[in-house]
């Protein structure tokens, strides 16, 4: 079932140039002077019920405005937005009352109040009923270790506290879709891993649909079955990670340890050879060769003691895709 | 209902938030009290040397000034993000979260903070309000004091449309933190004295554009029964409660015109 459905959804920023000083604000109010940002530039996707999709590109790509669209907190320019088949700013409570939404860079949690009374506060806010949120808060300690800091005001929270309490907060009332931008910025990695763990198990416990920006690619591939990138408001790449990897990811390549130096290393088919003592790295294009292909030409010619092969990272292979995104642009 | 119940939950957690603050509290209650007992007397001061008011006695300004701070003290208790927070929170892309929940955005920043010291603005009101009471030898009848009641909460009204109303301007232009300054210098400084002492722009302004008259002024011509002192229409003592609720609407609806036009931050 199609949960999210956008169409040809534009958004252009203007800002004003704006002055200093009061009068200079009074000036802005009559002036018409404006730059125009097309934030969001023309699109289209459909997300179904219980998919974890990332939402991936470059900075000010137009993520989090999509999401700002999608939330209700900002009016579409052009174009269609419905979320379980609602228009999130004109049925905005309505709306509201089934997505969960965390912003990483900004709490939603009340600064001075102790986190569990920001809970509170949305239980009566959500009207969640009692039993679902104990059962709830009680899963939180149990997955994100929340109790720990239950009773801390949320001023006084660390990064990565905080950033667990807002993502329990944003779950509390048993949402159908969560809106994650940026959960993970700065965080350690045992948390990190802490928190993709509770998405996943949320994700499979509950069939939240769930859409996750982000600039750790790590993040996408532990998990996400389908990506999209976007870079300059315009989707890029829609499709699986599998799918992205055959596409773009074919270059690989196969680091040797030979049993002693060579003097010079030639090998058909690499399209770049680094050599260090004993070491080599030789990057080659699978779709052209095969791993077993290049190294009995080289175990052939020199007496090789150990290899691996390495594929390329997927931060490799999305930055291949920004870059031929600037590459069609530069073009047209 | 839902929202009754919803806004003393926050208002007891706020609460409890500030009593973590307790000597500021406390600071505050001396600084305030002793503030207004000032204005006070230096009101008396003036009083004499000041042709103007000469039509004034002692007791009826404090009457004002008196029912000024029980409406502004309730303001600044239980809505200070009005005044202090919603331009700042506008212009830095904070404004988000109150639209992130399933209620009124509204009631969200109302609940969002209090300021204790309201409470002394409040009670100093209610001294001073005595004093006049005093000076005046005024005679409160049960229906008096049920119309000071509307009186007072449509004072509040007044005070939280006419900052409501300009904070939202910052939806549109940058932070104007002086436009609210200047309306506050209104609020603050005009309206202890009355408005009919004031050349006709300031008048019409107090009267018309920004209604504040309507908070002490008119209404004092109904409690202290001084007809001879209205300005445009006798009737202007009784259109308090109208005249907030005018307010209200018009100040509600450049709010809502600002979060349509609201575009938050780029981070
Ligand atoms: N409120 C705003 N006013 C003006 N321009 C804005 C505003 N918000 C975003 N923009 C611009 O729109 C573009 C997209 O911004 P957005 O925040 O959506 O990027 P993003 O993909 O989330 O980037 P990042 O990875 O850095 O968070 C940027 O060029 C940004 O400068
Ligand atoms: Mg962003």
């Amino acid at each position: 079932m199609q949960v999210i459905k956008i169409e040809d959804l534009y958004k252009t920023f203007k800002t004003y140039k704006r002055k200093k000083g009061f009068v200079g604000s009074i000036q802005t109010l009559f002036t018409k002077e404006y730059i125009t940002v097309n934030a969001v530039d023309g699109v289209s996707f459909g997300i179904n019920e219980g998919e974890i999709i990332g939402y991936v590109g470059p900075n000010g790509a137009g993520k989090s405005t999509t999401i700002k669209m999608l939330t209700g907190i900002l009016y579409p320019t052009s174009g269609v937005i419905e979320v379980c088949g609602l228009i999130p700013t004109k049925d905005r409570k309505r709306n509201l009352m089934h997505i969960g939404v965390v912003f990483g860079q900004r709490t939603q949690l009340w600064w001075d109040l102790p986190l569990i009374e920001s809970f509170e506060l949305l239980r009566h806010i959500y009207r969640v009923p009692e039993k679902i949120y104990r059962d709830n808060i009680a899963l939180f300690a149990e997955l994100l270790d929340i109790d720990e800091f239950i009773n801390t005001p949320v001023r006084l929270l660390s990064l990565g506290q905080r950033m667990r309490g807002d993502i329990a907060a944003s779950l509390l009332h048993n949402p159908d879709i969560l809106y994650l931008d940026e959960p993970t910025i700065g965080l350690d990695v045992v948390v990190k891993e802490r928190i993709r763990q509770f998405i996943k198990e949320i994700n499979i416990e509950r069939k939240t649909t769930v859409i996750l920006t982000t600039h750790d690619l790590s993040d996408i591939e532990a998990l996400c079955n389908r990506i999209m990138i976007i870079d300059h408001g315009k989707v890029i790449y829609d499709g699986s990670i599998d799918e992205i990897r055959r596409r773009f990811g074919t270059e690989s390549t196969l680091l040797i340890e030979f049993k002693e130096p060579p003097d010079q290393l030639e090998v058909d088919g690499a399209l770049e050879i680094q050599l260090e003592g004993i070491r080599a790295s030789i990057k080659f294009d699978r779709k052209r060769f095969t791993a077993s292909d290049l190294i009995s030409e080289i175990a052939g010619k020199y007496p090789v003691l150990d290899l691996t092969i390495e594929d390329i990272s997927l931060d490799g292979i999305i930055r291949d895709v920004y870059e031929e995104g600037k590459l069609h642009e530069s073009v047209s | 209902m839902f929202y009754i119940k919803l806004f003393f939950t926050f208002f007891k957690l706020n609460l409890k938030a500030q009593m973590e603050y307790r000597i500021n509290f406390i600071m505050s209650i001396f600084h305030i009290l002793i503030l207004q007992l000032g204005n006070l007397g230096l009101i008396w001061v003036v009083l004499d040397s000041f042709q103007a008011l000469r039509e004034w006695t002692f007791g009826e300004i404090a009457f004002l000034v008196g029912l000024r701070l029980l409406s502004h003290g309730l303001f600044t208790l239980f809505l200070p993000e009005i005044y202090w927070g919603l331009s700042n929170y506008i212009v830095r892309g904070e404004f988000d979260r109150f639209l992130l929940k399933p209620v009124n955005p509204l009631f969200l920043l109302i609940t969002n903070g209090i300021i204790l010291s309201g409470i002394t603005d409040f009670s100093s009101g209610i001294v001073i309000l005595w004093i006049a009471t005093k000076s005046l030898g005024l005679n409160w009848t049960f229906i008096n004091l049920l119309i000071l009641l509307v009186v007072v909460f449509s004072g509040l009204l007044i005070e939280l449309s006419a900052y409501l109303a300009t904070s939202s301007v910052a939806f549109w232009v940058t932070n104007l933190q002086t436009l609210n300054f200047i309306t506050f210098q209104f609020h603050e400084q005009y309206i202890l004295y009355p408005v009919s002492i004031y050349g006709k722009p300031i008048q019409y302004f107090l009267t018309f554009i920004i209604p504040f008259a309507f908070i002490n002024f008119y209404p004092s011509a109904y409690f202290l029964n001084k007809p001879s002192n209205l300005l445009f229409h006798p009737y202007f003592a009784y259109l308090t409660p109208i005249v907030a609720l005018i307010s209200f609407g018009v100040a509600y609806f450049i709010w809502k015109r600002g979060i349509l036009a609201y575009q938050s931050t780029g981070s």
